[in-house]
């Protein structure tokens, strides 16, 4: 027994040991002049597959062109949402005392990798650069990016959640206007909804993911967690009361949703084949959308319903430097990051996207507003911005997403009801809030 | 040295001492110069870890603080209260129970068969163990395709049949038949071929007693045939559910332990708490849970071999 | 054992079963080669409307696969290579040495082959890290480098050689390693080959651990690259190009398969015999 103890407390020893001696052994390479033969090498970890993932090679392909003395290797690490690879890579990585140099981070996750102490505060940078700063960005950017007064993070590509419908559906159902409140958008699926034989169309195709949910949340007045982040407070009837309706409106069959890891993606092409007159989607597919559904029919998008409270959660990713960059490397991704953020690159990436463009400058351009004259869709998100609202800065919120997740399928695609599986979502949460 | 050489040919009787000098010579280098790489690598990379998970359960650890917090029990107390850890044995345990359900009498059944001189029977083995050589990886991505809700091939098939197949791999009902299914097309040659060296090391002589002795051909399977099989079995038995509780790879790529949490097994619930929630403790409490339980099955195994007279080497 | 009469019927189940083992693998051929409007037209495709090469070129393009089959070809004859050395050396010195310790280290192998990678795979990558491994060579091969299991099979296929044959090879002087390589090595091939063609298969088509340790496209294998493929198609799935991606992955496989079948065949029977 004492031999097993002995054991025991030697393994532990020595793991401890292990990690503590950690940060010595990473050593920072010898300054080196960079040359066109010899450019500072970048290393950009990016979470964004499909045409998105092509437009962020292109885009990088175009910086190196443009800056000889850089090259920015770009890695796709597949997707940086819902606890993809992306993040447990980085996530590994920085355990290992071994991330790249910059790296997209989902909105959500910024806090858990602000409490790894392993990004580079960026206060000073932004302090001196001419074009990265609250001042230059639109409304509501910085909700993500600082955390409790050090900001960490770039707004790079960022979206808000919105509803975008098919109006040739809504023309043939008389309805004339977008819902505004969530009464409205059920109120509208139910007219919407046509069970013809086998081709059914659908009202509403509600997403059974996080994102929506927080704003599902917080329109009817509740509470994701408590001010001192120490408990989830979503299972209460204000917090639930959204969810509830979206559950009630699948099972009573005036709504589809879509189950499994590909729920978004298989709910996106019945909205493309008019199947589904009204889902949530991201600001960020809005290129993709009107690339797809080209002239098929007539659509629109508008805000996140409200109940009453209008209130929609940032979305998309910020870019970060990780302490472990040399001098040398940490300023050429600085100079990387602020290419990219800088009222030509997010304009450019705006209009093939749909993400927003980050920068004021931008909207006052004229082409930009020709650009949106053309296409409205991208006008709802520019107005949801000042609506949102930021998510609680909990180091364990990715596992409060995670199991709120899993509480939606189960509510939406089985017998369990919403009460039921958000109160064993909170439980599981708050057993991994205190567990730390 | 020619000489020396022919003289020890020649004289046989200096062998035993020789034996004891060389037996000397090498008892204290030799053996541990040749035991070096190995217990080196089992040493760091397996040994040490296992004690380390030990170590770790007894902790709280998110990898990101410098040390782990010393947690006594409370991990032990809160996996094996936990709604998720069961659920994950849950579906490890149906998982290995159903793949076993259907893989051994298959592959017993196809390798009983096959053991006939039948025309074709090493093209019919060569089809059915080829998938064994898949990537796991690989076989669930075809799968994957296969199973697609609206362009794979088993949802058109039905579609002719005027069913409409279920989204399967988005189903909390179907996702994890989905990923039995693509196990027993993967293992069930590898088991097939167990089998078939089993009965081709029957002895035909108890068989041929048995049928002098007028014993009908089932009663001849059951009394004499079986009993000698059942090492086999018994081997097949337990490699089934080892196999099974340590899958991730065809989960990994065709389901990611969902739609909610249908196919979570234990190893993904372990790969989940240590690299998706970075929670350590929990995750080598339900490490070391895991190796006991793989240790119980592995020890029932020799047991086995040996009381029903395998000779377990 | 006499084969009972109307054996022959046998084949219609038989074929029958053949044909749903062989359906996979046939819809990956045909997927692989046809365009993709044949296939989301919801049609039942049997056979590829043109046997056209576009999809490999556009998978191959798509991902480093060159750098991937590199990896996978390296990282297996390195694991492969590594560990029947290290196994047939402490083998030999299990089976054919007296020394102190042998009951405890041959308990330490046993237990060994008792602990699955599953379970351990957080100290592992610690060590890995400290080591400064992450996203290297040595962290895809050196963990396996070692094997319990190698140990233990090599072990009892030595015992089988005579041992006055290893006397009288001792007596006459010759060094462990030159009866291993001229005694032991030759007489006991066919384990041998089955260890090296069954742990082939096994790391060739290992994912869980390439996913741990590396992060760029650089050092990853090429189950690990299809997995990124599959997330990289996120928002439209094309199984055209990924069946192009998966019939590349798997051909090295079934080449082995072609030419290594009689050992594959005879490894996996001798496994069950030693079990």
């Amino acid at each position: 027994m004492t031999t097993f103890v002995k054991a025991t407390s030697l393994a532990i020893l020595s793991s401890a040991l292990l990690a503590g001696c950690g940060t010595s052994t990473a050593s920072a390479p010898q300054p080196i002049q960079a040359t066109a033969a010899h450019p500072t090498t970048v290393v950009f970890w990016y979470g964004l597959g499909g045409s998105l993932g092509q437009q962020v090679q292109t885009m990088v392909a175009e910086f190196n062109r443009s800056h000889p003395l850089i090259h920015v290797e770009a890695d796709y690490e597949g997707s940086y949402s819902d606890s993809g690879p992306l993040q447990q890579k980085l996530l590994a990585a920085i355990v290992a005392h071994r991330p790249p140099d910059v790296a997209q981070i989902e909105v959500h996750s910024m806090p858990v990798f602000a409490a790894t102490g392993a990004l580079a505060p960026l206060n000073q940078d932004i302090s001196r650069s001419s074009i990265d700063g609250p001042s230059h960005y639109l409304p509501g950017m910085a909700v993500t990016t600082t955390i409790h007064g050090t900001i960490y993070g770039v707004p790079f590509n960022r979206s808000v959640p919105l509803i975008i419908y098919n109006e040739t559906l809504f023309k043939k159902a008389g309805i004339t206007q977008p819902p505004a409140t969530w009464p409205e958008l059920i109120h509208d699926a139910q007219l919407l909804t046509q069970h013809d034989g086998s081709q059914s169309v659908y009202g509403f195709a509600p997403l059974a993911n996080w994102w929506p949910w927080e704003s599902q949340v917080w329109s009817a007045g509740g509470h994701i967690m408590n001010k001192s982040l120490t408990q989830a407070t979503f299972d209460s009837p204000s917090g639930e009361k959204v969810t509830k309706a979206l559950a009630a409106l699948i099972h009573a069959g005036d709504a589809e949703a879509f189950p499994g890891s590909e729920g978004w993606d298989n709910t996106m092409t019945a909205f493309y084949q008019g199947k589904v007159a009204m889902m949530e989607d991201s600001s960020g597919d809005l290129g993709y959308d009107a690339q797809q559904i080209g002239n098929k029919f007539a659509w629109g998008a508008t805000m996140m319903p409200k109940d009453p409270v209008e209130a929609v959660p940032p979305g998309g990713a910020d870019a970060v430097i990780f302490k472990n960059s040399s001098k040398q490397v940490a300023s050429a991704a600085w100079t990387f990051i602020q290419w990219w953020t800088a009222p030509a690159q997010t304009m450019a990436w705006s209009e093939a996207t749909g993400y927003l463009p980050v920068q004021q400058a931008v909207l006052s351009n004229a082409k930009y507003q020709q650009f949106l004259a053309t296409h409205p869709q991208n006008k709802v998100a520019l107005a949801e911005l000042a609506y949102q609202k930021q998510p609680p800065q909990s180091p364990h919120y990715l596992a409060l997403l995670q199991y709120v997740q899993d509480a939606m399928q189960s509510a939406y695609f089985t017998n369990t009801s919403v009460a039921h599986a958000m109160k064993t979502a909170a439980q599981q949460t708050n057993a991994v809030v205190s567990g730390q | 040295m020619l000489k020396e050489h022919s003289v020890r040919e020649r004289t046989p009787w200096i062998n035993a001492s020789s034996l004891v000098r060389y037996a000397h010579r090498t008892r204290l280098v030799t053996p541990w110069l040749m035991l070096a790489p190995a217990l080196l690598g089992l040493s760091v990379f397996v040994l040490l870890p296992t004690v380390a998970i030990v170590g770790l359960s007894f902790t709280n650890w998110n990898l990101m603080t410098p040390h782990p917090h010393w947690a006594g029990v409370a991990n032990y107390r809160s996996v094996l209260t936990s709604f998720d850890f069961w659920n994950a044995m849950q579906h490890t345990v149906i998982y290995a129970a159903a793949v076993a359900i259907v893989i051994l009498p298959a592959s017993f059944g196809l390798a009983w068969l096959l053991n006939y001189p039948l025309r074709g029977r090493h093209v019919y083995r060569m089809i059915f163990f080829l998938p064994y050589v898949m990537p796991l990886a690989a076989s669930g991505i075809v799968f994957s395709g296969l199973l697609s809700p609206s362009s794979g091939l088993i949802n058109i098939l039905l579609g002719h049949l005027h069913i409409t197949g279920p989204n399967w791999l988005g189903s909390v009902h179907w996702a994890l038949i989905a990923v039995i299914a693509v196990t027993i097309w993967e293992y069930v040659g590898f088991y097939m071929l167990l089998f078939l060296s089993g009965l081709q090391q029957l002895n035909p002589a108890l068989s041929e007693a048995a049928a002098m002795d007028g014993a009908g051909s089932w009663p001849r399977f059951w009394h004499v045939i079986l009993p000698q099989l059942i090492p086999t079995i018994v081997f097949a038995g337990v490699m089934v559910v080892i196999q099974t509780f340590q899958a991730f790879d065809q989960i990994y790529v065709m389901t990611a332990g969902g739609p909610v949490t249908a196919t979570t097994t234990l190893v993904y619930y372990i790969y989940e708490q240590g690299f998706q929630f970075f929670n350590v403790g929990q995750a080598s409490t339900a490490s070391v849970l895991f190796v006991m339980l793989v240790g119980a099955i592995t020890v029932i195994q020799w047991r086995g071999m040996h009381r029903w007279g395998g000779d377990g080497s | 054992m006499n084969a009972p009469r109307k054996l022959w019927l046998w084949h219609v189940p038989l074929i029958l079963l053949s044909a749903i083992m062989l359906l996979p693998l046939w819809w990956m051929v045909v997927a692989a080669f046809d365009p993709m409007h044949a296939l989301i037209g919801g049609h039942l495709t049997l056979w590829p409307v043109t046997w056209n090469l576009k999809n490999f070129v556009a998978a191959w393009r798509s991902q480093p696969f060159g750098r991937y089959y590199v990896n996978s070809i390296a990282t297996t004859i390195g694991i492969v290579t590594l560990q029947i050395l290290t196994s047939s050396l402490a083998a030999y010195a299990l089976a054919f040495l007296t020394f102190r310790g042998k009951r405890i280290i041959w308990g330490m192998t046993l237990l060994a082959m008792m602990i699955p990678v599953q379970a351990i795979f957080i100290p592992d990558y610690l060590i890995l890290s400290q080591l400064n491994w992450i996203n290297t060579y040595q962290a895809l091969i050196l963990p396996f480098a070692a094997s319990a299991f190698g140990i233990f099979w090599l072990h009892q296929a030595f015992r089988n050689v005579p041992r006055a044959l290893v006397e009288a090879m001792m007596m006459d002087g010759a060094s462990p390693l030159t009866i291993l390589w001229q005694l032991i090595l030759p007489n006991t091939r066919p384990a041998v080959i089955t260890l090296a063609v069954l742990n082939t298969v096994f790391h060739y088509g290992y994912l869980f651990w390439p996913l741990l340790v590396t992060n760029t496209a650089a050092y990853r294998v090429l189950p690990l690259g299809l997995s990124y493929f599959v997330a990289q198609q996120s928002g439209f799935m094309q199984w055209n190009l990924m069946m192009a991606a998966v019939l590349m992955t798997v051909l090295p496989m079934m080449v082995l398969f072609a030419l290594a079948q009689r050992y594959l065949r005879a490894g996996v029977m001798h496994y069950g015999i030693r079990g």
